[in-house]
């Protein structure tokens, strides 16, 4: 019976964050009085759109550097590129190919760039990172506003503002909606499967799996156990680490181009940093921890936020008369997830120290029933 | 670096190059607009260009619609839901947007498009 609540407690203690929004989400449900075809049908749609994303933030966490909140940089990137491939009135897959082109060699240098930093605030990277999201956004909102329709010209009323200065600030995405969606839909009852989409998603598994069998996956992940164990093993950790955060910023790019050629519409200026906040809260709502994530996270974490974000405003218009109010709890939920999961980490970094100080100290035994390390 | 090295990162680059000519190429949208200034016809028209969503032309006015690449297009006409002219027409070269009257348009002849300036007539 101790054995069984013991197990119990480890398993609510390991995955605190997931059941808490297991267990919302089910409220919300009944609630919401949404029918089952309905939720369902769009939770594929949402899935197409937003896993890559989420994928992003694998590799950073795998080295050791946790929540890649500086994926804002390639979302940006990703954005840049729509911007041009819609001045320039490219349209369909062809757009999105565009401006996969344009966004990746900039995504890759915001990457170095933001390597370089976070080498340099070692221990603190998911603030730096964040803080680094927010100074994007200024020289993003500068070459946005500023330089372009002043040092590049904008070709279309489509996109410039009306005083011709500087980007709208919401850009119609309509000659590229769909242009990965659309290419094979396979239409299944109710339920409309976008083929290829997924078969990207698929791929890029794929490549996780393989990549963590590569020298250099196996160099982040022993990096990410212990840096000065890894660096006397001859491992280049600063190096490591930088080409971590270049491919989650390369992958960060094209998962935002695939998230806004779903949703047809592009809000210019504060999209992006929408993209970071979700592919943070799904990845670890899906269970898992700043040092710990898999595939099955990120899959599970995108089918219960977006379970959420589905049934939670129709459920606040029912138990709170406003679907504003069931919005706003979507949106409260999410970063309550994130400041939760933070401080888990922090709970569970000091409980380990100190079972492993009882255990220096001969306090074997309660180091070995305690411990979960 | 290797001289072989040297020779990937070049065709790398090079293909990366092709790619981004063949989606500028290929995927560039030009605008067509299709005048129903017909008055010889009663009621607006249902017209579809290359298989896309539908998009209805009110009497006496016109639409633009957006095509992917130059060269030749599949125009579909519908009147009261049912399929009355389907056809196809090249865009006209070197120019980015051009005009098609539903008025010139009779079965077996060709398609008369003739550029237009997208800005003035965008007003």
């Amino acid at each position: 019976m101790t054995l069984k609540a013991d197990k119990l407690g480890k398993f609510l203690s390991d995955n605190i964050v997931t059941v808490i929004f297991l267990a919302l989400t089910l409220v919300a449900i009944p609630f919401s009085r949404l029918s089952g075809t309905y939720i369902l049908s769009n939770l594929i749609d949402r899935f197409a759109r937003s896993s890559f994303l989420v994928f992003a933030l694998i590799l950073p966490i795998m080295a050791g550097m946790g929540i890649n909140f500086a994926m804002v940089l390639g979302a940006t990137a990703g954005q840049i590129g729509l911007i041009f491939a819609i001045d320039n009135n490219i349209m369909g897959v062809q757009g999105l190919v565009y401006a996969s082109l344009l966004g990746m060699p900039i995504s890759i240098l915001l990457g170095w760039f933001c390597g370089q930093i976070l080498n340099r605030a070692r221990g603190r990277e998911m603030v730096t990172g964040f803080i680094l999201g927010f100074f994007m956004d200024g020289v993003y909102q500068f070459f946005g506003l500023y330089v372009m329709g002043w040092l590049i010209p904008i070709k279309t009323g489509q996109v410039a503002q009306i005083d011709g200065g500087g980007v709208r600030n919401t850009l119609g995405l309509e000659s590229v909606r769909g242009g990965l969606d659309k290419i094979i839909s396979l239409k299944i009852g109710p339920f409309a499967f976008p083929i290829v989409t997924f078969a990207v998603i698929a791929l890029l598994c794929v490549f996780i799996i393989w990549f963590r069998k590569t020298k250099l996956g196996q160099d982040m992940r022993a990096i990410g156990q212990e840096q000065g164990v890894s660096h006397s093993a001859g491992i280049n950790v600063d190096r490591t680490r930088i080409l971590a955060i270049v491919i989650s910023t390369l992958l960060a790019c094209l998962g935002q181009i695939i998230y806004l050629q779903n949703m047809g519409n592009m809000f210019t200026y504060t999209s992006q940093r929408q993209a970071g906040y979700f592919a943070a809260a799904a990845i670890l709502v899906g269970g898992a921890t700043v040092t710990r994530a898999t595939i099955k996270n990120v899959f599970i974490g995108v089918f219960l936020v977006h379970s959420l974000y589905i049934t939670m405003p129709l459920a606040g218009k029912e138990l709170f008369d406003s679907a504003m109010i069931g919005q706003y709890m979507s949106d409260f939920i999410n970063f309550g997830i994130i400041s939760l999961a933070l401080v888990l980490h922090a709970w569970r970094n000091r409980r380990n120290a100190d079972l492993a100080r009882a255990g220096l100290r001969g306090g074997a035994a309660l180091a070995a029933a305690g411990g979960d390390k | 670096m290797t001289k072989r090295s040297m020779i990937v990162r070049g065709a790398l680059l090079a293909l990366y190059i092709a790619v981004g000519i063949w989606a500028y190429s290929t995927g560039k949208g030009y605008k067509i607009f299709v005048d129903n200034t017909d008055p010889a016809v009663a009621g607006a028209i249902t017209v579809a260009i290359d298989g896309a969503t539908p998009v209805k032309v009110r009497l006496g006015g016109y639409t633009g619609i957006m095509v992917k690449g130059t060269g030749s297009h599949r125009i579909k006409i519908m009147r009261e839901g049912a399929p009355d002219f389907i056809g196809e027409f090249r865009f006209p070269p070197e120019s980015t947007a051009a005009a098609l009257a539903v008025s010139g348009i009779r079965p077996g002849s060709e398609i008369v498009v003739t550029p237009v300036d997208p800005e003035t007539r965008d007003r």
